[in-house]
């Protein structure tokens, strides 16, 4: 079986070649403004109320007034200098890695074989050794003569690999020669196993890395503290530079740990793989100072036994006999897998966002490099694990500790990046990241379950395509859960769900206005719909699809009652597998329980619609309200009949509790479905049923219209409480076993009940429709989004759905406001009106020059256009900070929109009191401008003389 | 100096002679400081730090040279520092070979003692230190009284083979 080294080693490059870009983004940026608050404060907001939040009320209304503030004044380092660093770091490590074995091999520090070997008898014994480890022809051999270890090494690359003999182990090859073939043999292994390449090249990237981007950045954030300590924003600054503080560590620490994990795992497989060729396992033998003494003692080898590149000598001689380390889940590199993706992901996007400002398309591709990365590392692992136990008959690993792991390292990632507190310590909403510990569990607990599925039943000759077909599923459910973390899990965190009354009014805007509406019940559909409406976009809904379909299509292989010949290898030459011991659970029970779950799901939909007929109008004519509400009645039958047939399935199975209760619940969602738009079809027919139609009619295009607009809710909602229930059962029978004591019966294994064929039949059945109903659901989602895209966007006013606190605002930082207000384009827009006075009255003197004194429309028409343009680009500026200079500013724009109308229609008429009611509009906007100035020189003057220097920034 | 250091391996740890070979194509002054150095390095790819052989080969190295330096005329000393040095690191020259003077009979004895001295502090056993001391003593006794210090051929002509 595949080691998942590679993919491991493959992870850190790319977390050190996104990182390199992104941290000295961090540092470059501040040439660029980029920390600036000057723009946020001009929308009014308060950096030290927390940037996220005072940004979501603040900005979202104006965003485009903010993105042009930002453009202009803090437009941060340009794409060309974030991507100067990945290519600069890329660069001299291929020019390290070249230099790196020349270096290590120069003249006078190690001589070439030749050079002692007179009789050529070590190279001719050498050769021997290559020759049996499959090499094509021995490496290039040098001796350190000075070193006095048994040992050698190998370095260069894979293609040139340079083995280095140390002097003690050339002094002891003919005392020792088993020994001597045991190291040579394990670093031939190396050399097999393809290790030089990617150990060497993370080394080099590593180096280059700490030299050309973390010593630099961690300088500059340090010299960043002082002056940031005595700025009025330090509160919301510490978090900035706690975290860019703590990113650095971090890193160190993941890459170091990393890096140190999976070259011990490489030294193990060159273990066996030096004893599979013949070397005796006595050459391991020596050097018993291994971890002794108390716990604490102990404690402390553990630990520093994780920073070494070579693992203790008794586990790597126990290893020897038993590979079982190999394959076994461990905590620390399912963390370090979560941090380094979070931070992969958050990285990458931060890329993006310099690019691209299709947010759907950034997330989707960031989630899928985040996710690929993930499930094949973390995936791998299960799959290992879960393989390893089968074939040895060892305990199954459920996959939820490790899933955990790795949950808390996403939580710990995205805490080091300022996405869900944007300068705060804490999110606003921190028990939302439970979340994301429970997709991790999730995530383990089904790899776990589907990989035992497939590994029990799969005959080939390799395991791979399984392994494939697990993991692309494993990917895809990644993906979805990443891109709906990073565009609406971070949200939740930091702002929470939408208040009620406001998220009533969302409805409102979605669907329209509904005269006889319960303010509550849309309220309740508002606050519900708002994370919902992110749940069926396609990624998702394959997601959903590939969670009960991948292991389905495990029922259609034919079982193995002999140790497949897959397995024979997959132990890499350790242990004879044992025969899989238990074939699939019986489908037809899954379906029995699925068929009394469809009825049960009709009898829900029914009981909805009894319940919704005493509503219904006695003229037969529908409001969208009730229909709204019939919908959402009909969502919570759908979803909870198929829950109680989740419930019942996983209560009734052995083992596979998570698949079982998905498969289950998603075929009976679909059949509860069926029966929904039967029932609708058919609506009018049966007197206590009627809800929508009053007489009798086969309405099928109605019906379908509905049940189209469910369908993708009920799918992803009935995966998601599937789950919740499987956990629940699961973790009931757990305790109750535990309670009890009595051990889970063993697995019948042999004969399988019912055909094949009927089997097969049934899960490509299944299977199909939901692959139907996923392209179904799909189609309907993106012809929603296509109407939207087209239809009217609502204007909400966001600070109905995340409230800030507007009073707790203090003067200083409200004269700030005012003053960034002002400086960001307040003071622009004057200017321009200036300009148009200027010209106003020099139009105005060349026509009282010219003598007959009337006006010059080719000389007028420009300045009333730009005049209507000024009026609206303030409109679209953002509201001043201060109530008084607002009242004063709308003035401004009211008056001056007006003039502009005015002026324009007094040249195109010739109506002369239009224009003087025109000029004195002018003269009224003016006059409101003036105020705004003096108002906002009088709170700059303040503001000024608390803090000289300018307009403030995060620094 | 080489040839002392090959001729007294050569007769108490013959095996060790490759590494005799080897630390000859290096430059003297890296031999000397890599062979002080204690413990090995934790390599990546490498077999893992495991047990370190106790070698004949440094101890003989090591005191013959610092025997060659202090009673030794003062070229290898001027060879070894200054600007000289760092351009010939630079340049990448070997520096001037090491010679041995003839030892007065006070100095043989302070060798021998150095011998054994470094030895045990190596890891050999005091009767191995002692076998070793005498064969160096011997060796550089017999360039004192035959003035063959630069020929090649002593091992099996000082009897220091006997010793064994």
């Amino acid at each position: 079986m595949a080691a998942g080294t590679t993919v491991r080693f493959t992870l850190l490059l790319v977390l050190l070649v996104v990182s390199s870009g992104s941290m000295m983004q961090a540092v470059t940026n501040r040439f660029y403004g980029a920390s600036d608050y000057g723009c946020l404060l001009a929308a009014g907001g308060d950096p030290n109320q927390g940037v996220g939040r005072a940004t979501a009320a603040r900005i979202v209304p104006y965003f485009d007034a903010y993105q042009a503030c930002r453009d202009r004044y803090e437009p941060g380092a340009p794409l060309w200098l974030t991507l100067l660093w990945p290519v600069l770091l890329v660069t001299v490590t291929v020019v390290l890695f070249w230099c790196l074995p020349r270096w290590k091999a120069r003249r006078g520090r190690l001589v070439p074989l030749e050079a002692i070997d007179h009789d050529g008898e070590i190279r001719r014994r050498l050769a021997e050794f290559a020759a049996v480890a499959g090499l094509d022809r021995l490496p290039r051999v040098v001796v350190d003569p000075a070193a006095a270890s048994t040992s050698a090494v190998v370095f260069g690359s894979n293609r040139r690999p340079i083995v280095c003999l140390h002097g003690g182990l050339l002094a002891r090859r003919s005392t020792d020669p088993t020994a001597f073939r045991a190291v040579a043999l394990h670093e031939f292994a190396h050399v097999r196993n393809g290790d030089v390449t990617l150990t060497y090249a993370t080394i080099a990237v590593w180096r280059v890395f700490i030299a050309l981007v973390l010593l630099p950045y961690v300088l500059w954030k340090l010299s960043e503290i002082p002056a940031s300590a005595r700025s009025q924003w330090w509160p919301a600054d510490a978090p900035y530079a706690t975290r860019e503080l703590l990113l650095a560590v971090v890193m160190v620490t993941l890459v170091y740990l990393a890096r140190s994990d999976v070259l011990r795992n490489r030294e193990i497989y060159a273990d066996l793989a030096a004893v599979r060729w013949g070397a005796d396992p006595r050459g391991w033998a020596f050097t018993a100072s291994d971890q002794a003494g108390g716990r604490l003692r102990r404690a402390l080898g553990s630990f520093v036994e994780l920073w070494r590149t070579h693992p203790r000598w008794k586990l790597r001689r126990d290893a020897l006999a038993d590979p079982a380390a190999l394959f076994g889940v461990q905590a620390l590199p399912m963390f370090l897998t979560g941090a380094a993706a979070l931070l992969i992901e958050t990285q990458t996007e931060a890329y993006w966002s310099l690019a691209v400002n299709a947010s759907a398309a950034r997330t989707t591709t960031t989630a899928l490099v985040a996710a690929g990365l993930t499930s094949g590392v973390a995936g791998t692992a299960l799959w290992r694990a879960v393989a390893h136990a089968v074939l040895t008959g060892r305990r199954m690993p459920s996959g939820v500790r490790a899933g955990l792991w790795l949950g808390a390292g996403l939580v710990v990632g995205e805490l080091l990046w300022n996405r869900v507190a944007i300068g705060q310590w804490l999110p606003n909403h921190p028990l939302v990241l439970a979340l994301v510990l429970c997709a991790g569990a999730v995530f383990g607990w089904w790899t776990a379950q589907c990989a035992q599925l497939w590994v029990r039943a799969w005959p080939g000759r390799t395991i791979q395509p399984a392994m494939l077909l697990g993991l692309s599923a494993a990917w895809l459910v990644l993906t979805s859960w990443f891109a709906w973390w990073s565009s609406q899990g971070t949200q939740l965190t930091s702002l929470g769900l939408f208040y009620g009354a406001g998220a009533g009014r969302v409805v409102q805007d979605t669907f329209g206005v509904f005269p006889n509406d319960d303010p509550a019940m849309l309220s309740m559909i508002g606050v519900v719909l708002e994370p919902l409406s992110s749940l069926d976009g396609p990624l998702v809904l394959s997601a959903v699809a590939a969670l009960w379909v991948v292991p389905l299509l495990a029922w259609t292989l034919r079982p193995a009652t002999v140790p497949p010949r897959w397995a024979f290898g997959a132990l890499g030459g350790a242990g004879r597998p044992a025969a899989p011991g238990e074939v699939s659970p019986p489908l037809r029970r899954v379906l029995l329980v699925a068929l009394a779950g469809v009825l049960t799901c009709w009898a829900a939909v029914a009981v909805v619609m009894g319940y919704m007929h005493t509503w219904q109008s006695p003229s037969g004519e529908q409001k969208s309200f009730y229909v709204l509400v019939y919908q959402a009645w009909a969502l919570v039958a759908l979803v909870a009949g198929a829950t109680a047939a989740a419930i019942a399935a996983s209560v009734l199975a052995r083992r596979y509790r998570l698949l079982v209760a998905l498969i289950t619940a998603e075929s009976v969602a679909l059949g509860g479905l069926v029966g929904h738009f039967v029932l609708t079809a058919a609506n009018g027919c049966f007197q206590p049923l009627n809800t929508l139609a009053t007489r009798c009619q086969w309405r099928p295009g109605v019906a379908w219209s509905l049940v189209h607009m469910l369908l993708g809710y009920v799918l992803v909602l009935t995966a998601i409480t599937a789950i919740i229930a499987a956990a629940i059962v699961s973790a009931a029978r757990r305790a109750w076993r535990s309670r009890t004591e009595s051990t889970v019966p063993e697995p019948r294994s042999g004969r399988v009940q019912g055909g094949l064929t009927a089997r097969r039949l049934c899960a490509l059945a299944l299977s199909a429709a939901a692959v139907a109903a996923t392209v179904t659901a799909t189609g309907q989602q993106s012809s929603s989004e296509q109407q939207s895209s087209s239809g009217r966007t609502p204007r909400i006013d966001v600070q109905q759905l995340v409230p800030v606190d507007d009073a707790a605002v203090p003067d200083s930082t409200r004269r700030l406001q005012v003053a960034a207000w002002w400086f960001r384009g307040g003071q622009d827009l004057q200017d321009r009106y200036i300009t148009v006075l200027k010209r106003l009255i020099a139009a105005q003197k060349d026509a009282a020059d010219s003598g007959h004194g009337d006006v010059d429309p080719a000389l007028f028409r420009p300045l009333c256009i730009d005049m209507g343009q000024i009026a609206r680009d303030a409109g679209r500026y953002f509201p001043a900070p201060d109530p008084e200079i607002q009242a004063l500013w709308r003035t401004f724009i009211t008056q001056a929109e007006k003039a502009g109308g005015d002026c324009q229609q007094s040249l195109d008429h010739g109506d002369t009191d239009l224009f003087t009611a025109f000029m004195n509009e002018f003269t009224e906007a003016a006059k409101a401008l003036v105020s705004v100035s003096g108002r906002v020189l009088e709170a700059g003057r303040a503001a000024f003389q608390e803090k000289p220097g300018g307009l403030p920034s995060r620094e | 100096m080489l040839d002392v250091v090959r001729d007294v391996v050569a007769g108490v740890a013959p095996e060790e002679l490759v590494l005799v070979d080897g630390l000859a194509g290096l430059d003297d002054d890296a031999v000397m400081r890599r062979l002080g150095r204690r413990g090995g390095r934790r390599e990546p790819l490498g077999f893992g730090l495991g047990e370190v052989a106790v070698l004949v080969t440094p101890v003989v190295w090591l005191v013959v040279d610092e025997a060659a330096r202090r009673f030794g005329s003062a070229v290898g000393e001027d060879a070894a520092k200054g600007t000289k040095a760092v351009l010939r690191k630079l340049l990448r020259r070997p520096a001037a070979a090491v010679v041995v003077p003839d030892l007065t009979r006070e100095q043989l004895a302070g060798v021998h003692q150095q011998v054994v001295e470094t030895a045990v502090k190596h890891g050999l056993e005091d009767s191995r230190a002692r076998l070793i001391a005498d064969a160096v003593a011997g060796r550089l006794a017999l360039a004192a009284a035959g003035g063959d210090a630069d020929e090649p051929d002593g091992p099996d002509s000082d009897g220091t083979a006997a010793l064994d």
